[in-house]
């Protein structure tokens, strides 16, 4: 692998990459960390992605010799889903570092058998029925306050000044916004539901 | 037992008041990760938390519609921190290009391996063509060669060439040495009847390619001679 790969592989995958870390961090600092970390993998040879053509010639001893450190061989073709599982391993490793009572005040989820399925497709599906669920049943303001509220991490009282509105506005929102997440597992994707 | 209302509220308020403006005691930041545990224990709370935290993830993710990272700015930034890993991997390229060259150089040896084979086929086809096309050359020239350097050699001396179509030359030779010769490769003895000629001396070429009654008969055109085939034997009388 050559400068000028990890350069390609860097560019072409950053932003899939730095959207996953953030959807499971919900932090900007630690997600870059966590994307520069996989690609540092790539460089100090824990990891490597095998080039079928310029590799042509070379046998897999002499391709050993040359790279004695790799842990982990990847064809080409699965780079994209080698770096996305990468970062997602990572990133549960950030929140399992985390103290329990920080993943419970901010929502966050590593428990990887129920929250953060192995399939990325499907999960992005998941969150974007969701999504249309609640905006379909929901008035702009509740699906404001609650990105203020768990989003931002902003308090109740923090959005209300935001918002100019009361605190007890602010709660009525939150509370008719989970009551409907609770109504979607329940009734639109029970199977959803019973992983979470 | 609370009921799901009652565990709505409770959350949402538990969960409000972050880091640093609590004042209640039992908030989460003010209780130990065992106490937070015994309350995920109940199922019914856990499932909530999850599915709170899976529509933070999904609001997340709808967000990032509007968030599109520099690329461009992050790779120079992580190049720079970066930039000894970096050209360590581009001073791996001349040890891989030397295996590819190697393996280059070794088809290429291999190609001038085959030539070269190729080319010593060739070349001794060509000499076996030369030596075949020279077996129908005239014997004379052969001869005349050997007669040259049969002069040089003693009188009693016998030429023999090893190859067996070229002409054997007899150089003033006793009969007696030449008769022996000639009829040992025909499987044939020798006789002499008339003992005087034994040891007449002649000057012959043998050619072996010719059937022993034409040998025969060349030698017979000498007038000391009379030579004649009896069984398995030359006679000489």
């Amino acid at each position: 692998m050559t400068r000028k790969d990890v350069e390609s592989l860097f560019k072409t995958y950053y932003t899939q990459m730095y959207h996953l870390a953030l959807t499971l961090l919900f932090d900007e600092a630690e997600s870059k960390d966590v994307v520069s970390e996989v690609f540092a993998s790539l460089l100090s040879g824990k990891a490597a992605i095998k080039r079928e053509q310029s590799d042509a010639g070379i046998s897999s001893a002499e391709r050993e010799q040359a790279r004695p450190k790799v842990k982990t061989m990847v064809r080409a073709d699965n780079a994209r889903a080698f770096l996305l599982a990468s970062v997602r391993h990572r990133c549960l490793n950030v929140l399992q570092h985390k103290q329990v009572k920080e993943r419970f005040a901010r929502l966050l989820t590593e428990d990887s058998d129920t929250l953060v399925s192995s399939d990325t497709v499907e999960e992005q599906l998941q969150m974007e029925e969701l999504m249309r669920y609640l905006q379909d049943c929901l008035p702009p303001m509740s699906l404001e306050i609650f990105r203020l509220r768990y989003l931002q991490e902003m308090t109740c009282l923090e959005v209300a000044a935001a918002l100019n509105v009361s605190r007890q506005t602010v709660h009525v929102h939150l509370k008719q916004t989970v009551e409907r997440i609770r109504k979607y597992f329940a009734t639109c994707n029970p199977a959803a539901a019973q992983q979470r | 037992m609370m009921t799901e209302e009652e565990r709505i509220e409770w959350l949402l308020e538990f969960l409000d008041e972050p880091s640093g403006k609590a004042e209640r005691q039992d908030h989460p930041e003010q209780l130990t990760d065992e106490q937070v545990q015994q309350i995920l224990a109940d199922d019914e709370m856990r499932r909530l938390v999850q599915q709170l935290g899976f529509a933070k993830h999904a609001f997340k993710h709808d967000a990032l519609k509007n968030d599109t990272p520099d690329v461009e700015a992050e790779w120079e930034q992580f190049a720079a921190t970066h930039a000894e890993l970096l050209d360590a991997l581009d001073e791996e390229k001349p040890k891989r290009r030397f295996h590819a060259s190697l393996f280059t150089h070794k088809i290429a040896a291999s190609i001038i391996g085959g030539l070269l084979a190729s080319g010593i086929t060739f070349a001794a086809i060509h000499v076996m063509r030369n030596i075949i096309t020279s077996k129908p050359q005239p014997s004379t020239t052969e001869q005349l060669s050997d007669i040259k350097t049969a002069a040089a050699l003693p009188a009693d001396t016998v030429k023999a060439d090893t190859i067996s179509t070229r002409p054997y030359v007899f150089n003033n030779v006793p009969l007696d040495s030449m008769l022996t010769t000639i009829a040992a490769a025909h499987g044939l003895g020798v006789e002499f009847e008339n003992e005087a000629t034994r040891q007449l001396r002649f000057h012959f070429v043998w050619k072996r390619e010719d059937s022993l009654m034409r040998v025969v008969g060349k030698l017979n055109t000498f007038e000391a001679v009379n030579i004649g085939i009896e069984g398995k034997k030359m006679v000489v009388r």
